[in-house]
């Protein structure tokens, strides 16, 4: 069924350089799936999610998200991206939530969640706000709608990024390293948040280090190292891998 | 006390550099803005002159500039110009060099997550600009842009060069006409009264945008 597809990459390569940060990733996305990326740093995670929301521009390759082309490669194998106002609602269809949060400091917290919805959806005010409130409520931020960024803890902060990026209802929502920045207390409360979006069946991509998170949540798992998926499968599958990179990598964790 | 007689004369040239002071900020900083925006491209043919422009008017003295543009238009390129015209046209081409520098160094200050946080919520790039990064630069160039304005209402004094009647000038008149020192004291104290006023606004202006911090 390809109306369930909702990501599709295809031969995705890109160069920093003469780095190779990238070379031919294959990625499809379904709805309602939740998909973790691991994989050692310098391995190209973080690039490939870049990639797919327009931070960087691939070389070659295709990227489909939900039914629109991103960009594909013409004759020469160069990607071609799309025009500009197809570029904005190809964006407007997913969402991403980043390392550093990345909030609004001068913003309050509901004025972080409203500003894209009113500015860039055109929504009324009243509508945006209603809609911030109720995020706000269920992510447990309800009476920190007045506050601004640097008066929140860092797991208030992402959980705000969160409402943030959903208030534009993405399709897909990406997570770079979502709790990176993020002591262990402060990680736990945002992987409950994504946990419970995952309940939701929000589809989901989520980059990460947090290995058992990736193991209870991840309906399918991507090993990526040196720009390559090194492997992909399930949970069961990747963590008894008999890869000999994977196992590697995942020795890691469990000492 | 010679400085009441002369105060109406010192008041008039208080106004004449507080014009130049208004009109100088009006026309340098959106000029700064541009030219900000414009050394950060990077396309060379754009850049280099860009480049260019902010050493030579960083490069030399405003004096001399003051002197190149009372002079050059009328004489080289045949287009009259009055002495006061000359006068704005210099102070803001020079401050728009330094106010260009400041901003930059502010824009380059906000973290490249701010600009892809605007990106990926669909804020187009100027969008982006005027809501999320042009207020935060905004707070973080108050300091230097205080200094800058301060500097500027002394610089005023450079007018006198090309014979426009500013505070300065008036004061040195009455100080040969009258012998006495008074008059540039009184001179002194208008200055001084003048930048505390500025000093004023902007830390007014700063404690408004306190309410956030980066």
């Amino acid at each position: 069924m390809p109306s369930d597809i909702v990501l599709s990459v295809e031969n995705l390569a890109k160069k920093f350089g003469t780095l190779e940060v990238l070379k031919s990733i294959h990625l499809t996305v379904r709805r309602g799936e939740v998909v973790v990326i691991i994989g050692p740093s310098g391995s190209g995670k973080s690039t490939l999610l870049r990639l797919i929301n327009q931070l960087e521009q691939a070389d070659s390759g295709n990227i489909t998200v939900g039914g629109q082309v991103l960009c594909k490669n013409d004759p020469q194998g160069r990607s071609v991206y799309a025009a500009k106002a197809d570029l904005k609602a190809i964006q407007l269809k997913i969402g991403l939530v980043f390392q550093s949060f990345n909030l609004f400091p001068h913003f309050t917290i509901e004025r972080n969640i409203t500003e894209a919805p009113v500015h860039v959806l055109g929504q009324p005010a009243a509508q945006a706000k209603t809609k911030a409130s109720a995020l706000l409520h269920k992510l447990g931020l309800a009476e920190k709608a007045p506050n601004y960024p640097f008066q929140l803890s860092g797991g208030q902060q992402q959980r705000a990024a969160i409402a943030r990026a959903l208030a534009l209802e993405p399709e897909v929502l990406f997570f770079d390293e979502p709790t990176s920045a993020l002591d262990p207390e402060l990680t736990g409360e945002v992987l409950k948040v994504i946990r419970q979006l995952a309940a939701e069946h929000m589809t989901m991509v989520v980059v990460t280090h947090e290995m058992a998170f990736a193991r209870e949540l991840a309906d399918r798992i991507i090993f990526m190292d040196q720009g390559v998926i090194i492997e992909e499968g399930t949970p069961e599958q990747v963590f008894n891998s008999t890869h000999e990179r994977t196992r590697q990598f995942l020795r890691h964790y469990s000492e | 006390m010679v400085t009441f007689q002369i105060l109406p004369y010192l008041l008039e040239g208080t106004w004449r550099a507080l014009q130049i002071f208004i009109l100088t900020l009006v026309f340098s900083i959106p000029l700064g803005i541009v030219i900000a925006r414009l050394r950060q491209s990077t396309v060379r043919i754009i850049q280099l002159p860009v480049r260019f422009y902010l050493l030579i008017m960083r490069g030399t003295p405003l004096i001399l500039q003051l002197i190149f543009f009372m002079y050059f238009p009328p004489f080289v390129l045949g287009i009259p110009i009055g002495r006061f015209t000359a006068v704005i046209l210099a102070f803001s081409l020079n401050y728009a060099a330094y106010f260009a520098e400041i901003f930059r160094g502010g824009l380059e200050s906000i973290p490249r997550g701010q600009f892809e946080a605007g990106h990926v919520l669909g804020f187009s790039s100027g969008q982006t600009f005027t809501r999320i990064i042009l207020p935060q630069v905004i707070k973080r160039i108050l300091p230097p842009s205080a200094s800058e304005a301060m500097t500027l209402i002394k610089d005023t004094a450079l007018a006198q060069i090309i014979g426009v009647a500013e505070l300065f000038r008036a004061a040195q008149n009455s100080t040969s006409r009258l012998v006495s020192i008074e008059p540039i004291i009184a001179a002194g104290v208008i200055y001084l009264i003048l930048n505390s006023l500025v000093a004023l606004v902007f830390s007014r202006f700063e404690k408004k945008l306190s309410y956030y911090r980066h």
